[in-house]
């Protein structure tokens, strides 16, 4: 499946969730469910289940056991004023046990979302019965780095989203409504566009049978504010989506997320910031090859689904063939340790550490302690996204550069039910040294093409790609009209290609969205990007055939 | 009460009794009049996945769910559980009732449809199958086995997935209406690779019936698309005449029937415009939109096909959607009809599917198709990167797991897969001959399209994927 990011895009998809509740209290004029039975499930209550769980399994002859109970619980307010006049809402709550077990070097998994003792010895004895259907025509010796035994707890800290009541969330929402029809000056008028509050928990206990006993409950927040502006008077000679404020980007985090990004305080800025932008004309695109400026959201894009994604060690050695694709850095990993996949000024990091990051977490799927490891160091490729299982194929490239074997924690599920694959946790493209921003890239470029938000979609193999979008064009170092373009590019060319980055003042956070494995599964990650500038790029007309 | 199988019992997914069971203790619970629908989902998923001919990951998952419409008046909310005792209904239907007692609101909502379709006559086809309920982890294991076998003698490397369902899924009104459906489906996929990587095949198929699908004929095909497709040259882009494989032909021209953009433009849930759209609010029902040959229908009762329920619990009827290239109708759900049409039951399931030419020209076989092209691509299938333009359909993205250049009416050469730009719109129109229709790959749908021979397909560059 393509992959593709942004935060654009993962409001969009988590909005597809909400189910259709309709309410509209006198009060609020909303139309909103609750969450029900929001409350946390006792922590003893949790781990004795998975205990139940686990006995089982070993009776039934599981080598190793891991036994999971994620309960999540998601809930989203939007409004559109283009499509109905009051705010909107709903919520979901599902749990899930999952029982993993290794017998004679297979897996087996069972998963249930029935809360009951007898159901935690069925699905125990299930993944059992996988495990040793799995291994009876092939049986193996699994040589794997060793089990965890770690005991932790993790809280995303913050505010708890569902310990705000309905009713200030509502309030919240209806105010930056207020806030731009209240809006007044002498040369520019607001408008509203989309607007969403959306929050979630994912609470889960973890226990292997070496020992580890984990809990952890993450909070999440994401949500969107767009605003439109016209110049009074004056015809508008485009028509582009509305400015979105900034601080509302997916990120583990809670309730103080909505309070601290001052939607009120950016609302001039917003609105003046549309008004300039419809001012600007749309040009016909010249097709050819450019010199291109990529913003951060775009680049964030353009990494983490190529090379961050071909990374992901199962990917890179045919574990996806069927599935998410392969990867242009496999099949074979030594050909690939150590070359060359960007401009020597490229750097990227993975971690699990990022301030209010997805993928910030103290461990991985699996119970392994998190890491932060450089994937990209000077343009070249210096390890793979790995897990438990395959991370010993590294071993003759860690031994021989004097790195520490074992898994880089990037064991991830994207549900209480998945079974666990391989994903990046939070992504970090290093800043320049210079402190430059989109600004500078752009004024280094003689005539070229400003590609901003746009999500990159790559080949089954993460090489190939394309995007399109609203460009803006690049003459003599200035910024012009509005250009709908396409962009075809390969990976290694496009980042060996890279003519300038941007410093540390243009960092931005943003989301990141993919998917893999079968039965599918929604990968979502942090990402911290800047700015690049590029040479060379295939510019095409996307609404042409040839 | 209606069930598309009386017989279908199993411990994998709750049975009619036990719905039945959950459907009579809600209904005790309702305060205040009005209605409550009940929706119960239960799922089971029994699932194995290959890769490199060695058992990667296998699963048991089950799941049910209840969704509660609670009613009164023109009113309604929603909420759904996973938990079905006693307390949990009683304490779900009370929030719904506590938000509907400030009712006078909701008098702007649209009534939420209180009949319930009529059961189609004669009964639905059979859609439950012991067949895919026997696709134990045992029998999968085996599946896996057998399959691999053909590749690993060949020293490539197979990977695949096999997976099996069973669905039960029942609704219910607490004023004594009932229908419940159970329904099975297997899927097997099977892409087969050189181990360096240069040589790659595809070969798939869902069905309700897993008896129906002959597992070694998608090893196989993937197998030889492999081989075949080893060491592939690079060829110019432009505009070829293209042969489509079925599943090539279903990849580039599903877009133009999935249930959003085949949406009748006045039905009060679909307001965009589609291409199905003449202005805003009026359809192109009635005009010719397509090569005068072609035909769009779906069928439950044809036995190389089978159905799913909708979307909004309604069932596929037989419809023609398409014929002699005129568009004759658009999908609708269940509240439209009532609500508009005043008849009990919507028009949906686009998404299932047969496409078919009828006419001079549309028995060919894919030999012939290939022998009557004297320069062109042969395509396996399509890997689409970007959701079509809704106005144009203009799309784009990739070929896959084999292409093949066709010269002097027979296949030469590999060649190095091929970006594409094109609307399924303009092919459709373009198509020289069409072949049989026959069963391709779309799990959770029924989707039957024939090989097709077309011209000037628009290929835009070459990419190094394989």
């Amino acid at each position: 499946m393509p992959m593709s990011i942004s935060r654009r895009r993962m409001v969009g998809g988590v909005a597809g969730l909400a189910f259709g509740s309709l309410l509209l209290p006198k009060t609020s004029f909303a139309e909103y469910d609750e969450p029900i039975n929001p409350e946390l499930i006792p922590k003893k209550i949790m781990f004795s289940a998975l205990a139940k769980a686990m006995d089982a399994a070993k009776v039934s002859g599981a080598e190793h056991v891991e036994v999971s109970m994620t309960r999540n619980l998601l809930q989203n307010l939007f409004q559109d004023p283009n499509l109905f006049s009051r705010i909107r809402g709903g919520n979901i709550s599902n749990i899930s046990i999952a029982v993993r077990v290794m017998i004679r070097g297979r897996w087996g998994y069972a998963s249930t979302n029935q809360f009951e003792t007898d159901e935690m010895v069925r699905i125990a004895k299930a993944a059992c019965s996988q495990a040793t259907a799995n291994s009876k025509h092939r049986p193996r010796q699994m040589h794997w780095t060793s089990p965890p035994n770690i005991v932790g707890e993790y809280i995303t800290p913050g505010i708890d989203p569902f310990s705000v009541t309905q009713e200030e969330k509502v309030d919240f929402i209806n105010s930056w409504r207020m806030a731009v029809s209240d809006y007044r000056d002498s040369k520019y008028e607001g408008g509203v566009g989309a607007s969403r509050i959306e929050h979630w928990r994912v609470e889960r206990a973890f226990i292997n049978s070496a020992g580890s006993q984990l809990y952890s409950v993450k909070y999440g927040v994401n949500g969107a504010f767009g605003v439109y502006g016209r110049i009074k008077g004056a015809n508008p000679l485009s028509n582009p989506d509305p400015v979105v404020a900034k601080g509302l980007n997916p990120q583990q985090a809670g309730w103080e997320v909505f309070r601290e990004a001052k939607i009120h305080e950016q609302i001039p800025q917003l609105i003046i910031e549309h008004a300039e932008a419809s001012m600007i004309g749309i040009s016909p695109v010249d097709i050819g090859r450019y010199d291109v400026v990529c913003d951060a959201s775009t680049c964030a894009s353009l990494i983490t689904s190529t090379v961050v994604s071909a990374a992901e060690i199962d990917r890179a050695i045919g574990l996806e063939a069927n599935a998410g694709g392969t990867s242009y850095l496999g099949p074979i990993l030594s050909d690939h340790l150590g070359s060359v996949v960007g401009h020597d000024k490229l750097n990227v990091n993975i971690n699990r550490t990022a301030r209010r990051g997805l993928g910030t977490m103290p461990w991985d799927a699996e119970g392994v302690a998190a890491k932060s490891f450089n994937l990209v160091k000077g343009g070249r490729l210096i390890d793979y996204l790995t897990n438990r299982e395959y991370a010993p194929l590294l071993d003759e490239w860690y031994a021989a550069n004097g790195v520490t074997p074992g898994s880089n924690s990037c064991s991830y599920a994207s549900t209480g039910s998945s079974f666990p694959t391989v994903a990046c946790g939070n992504v970090k493209i290093e800043h320049g040294k210079d402190d430059i921003g989109v600004d500078e890239l752009v004024s280094n470029v003689k005539r070229g093409y400003l590609l901003p938000n746009m999500f990159a979609i790559p080949s089954f193999q993460r090489k190939d790609g394309y995007m399109n979008g609203l460009a803006r064009e690049i003459i003599n170092g200035k910024l012009g009209s509005y250009v709908q373009l396409g962009v075809l590019f390969s990976a290694t060319d496009l980042l060996r290609n890279m003519t300038g980055i941007g410093g540390e003042k243009s960092l931005i956070h943003t989301g990141a969205d993919g998917s893999k494995s079968q039965p599918r599964q929604a990968i979502y990650c942090s990402v911290e990007s800047v700015p690049m500038s590029f040479s060379n790029v295939a510019i095409i007309d996307p609404n042409k055939k040839i | 009460m209606q069930n598309t199988d009386s017989n279908a019992v199993t411990d994998k997914v709750l049975s009619e009794d036990q719905c039945q069971d959950i459907v009579e203790r809600a209904s005790k619970f309702i305060r205040g009049g009005g209605d409550l629908a009940l929706s119960i989902t239960s799922g089971w998923r029994g699932n194995t996945r290959w890769a490199r001919n060695e058992i990667i990951s296998s699963g048991d998952s089950r799941s049910n769910s209840i969704l509660l419409n609670r009613t009164i008046k023109s009113a309604h909310f929603a909420l759904e559980i996973s938990n079905f005792s006693n307390e949990e209904l009683k304490r779900a239907i009370e929030i719904c009732e506590r938000r509907l007692q400030i009712n006078d609101e909701f008098q702007e909502m649209p009534p939420f449809p209180s009949r319930i379709p009529e059961p189609v006559k004669p009964p639905p086809p059979k859609v439950w199958f012991e067949s895919v309920l026997n696709l134990e982890e045992d029998e999968r294991a085996d599946i896996y086995f057998d399959l691999i076998r053909g590749a690993e003698q060949q020293g490539l490397l197979s990977a695949g997935y096999l997976q099996a369902n069973a669905t039960a899924i029942n609704f219910a009104h607490a004023i004594n209406k009932r229908r419940s459906v159970h329904v099975t489906e297997s899927q097997i996929s099977i892409t087969v690779r050189s181990p360096d990587g240069l040589g790659s095949g595809w070969a798939g198929l869902n069905w309700n019936d897993w008896d129906r699908i002959d597992g070694h004929k998608i090893a196989s095909t993937a197998l030889e698309k492999c081989i075949m497709s080893k060491n592939p040259v690079a060829i110019e882009p432009g505009r070829y005449m293209v042969v489509l494989e079925p599943q090539a032909t279903h990849d580039i021209v599903n877009s133009l029937f999935r249930e959003r953009i085949m949406s009748r433009p006045d039905a009060e849930h679909e307001r965009r415009g589609t291409i199905y759209t003449l202005s805003p609010g009026y359809s192109k029902i009635g005009l010719r939109i397509f090569d005068s040959r072609l035909k769009v229908s779906v069928d439950p009762y044809h036995p190389d096909a089978t159905f799913f329920p909708g979307g909004d619990g309604d069932f596929i009827r037989p419809t023609t959607w398409i014929e002699n290239g005129v568009l004759k109708d658009l999908n609708y759900n269940t509240g439209y009809a009532i609500q508009k049409l005043g008849i009990n039951q919507g028009k949906i399931g686009t998404d299932s599917y047969t496409l078919e030419g009828v006419g001079p020209g549309t028995n060919s076989s894919l030999e012939q198709m290939i022998a009557n092209t004297d320069r062109g691509l042969l395509v396996t299938r399509f890997d689409i990167d970007v959701p079509p333009n809704s106005g144009t359909m203009l799309t784009t993205g990739l070929t896959r797991d084999g292409l093949w250049l066709i010269e002097k009416g027979k296949v030469s050469k590999s060649v190095k897969n091929l970006r594409f730009t094109e609307s399924p719109m303009y092919m459709l129109n373009n198509v020289l001959e069409y072949g049989v229709p026959t069963r391709v790959f779309a799990p959770g749908r029924s989707v039957r399209v024939p090989a097709l021979r077309a011209q000037d397909f628009s290929f835009t560059s070459t990419v190094d994927a394989i």
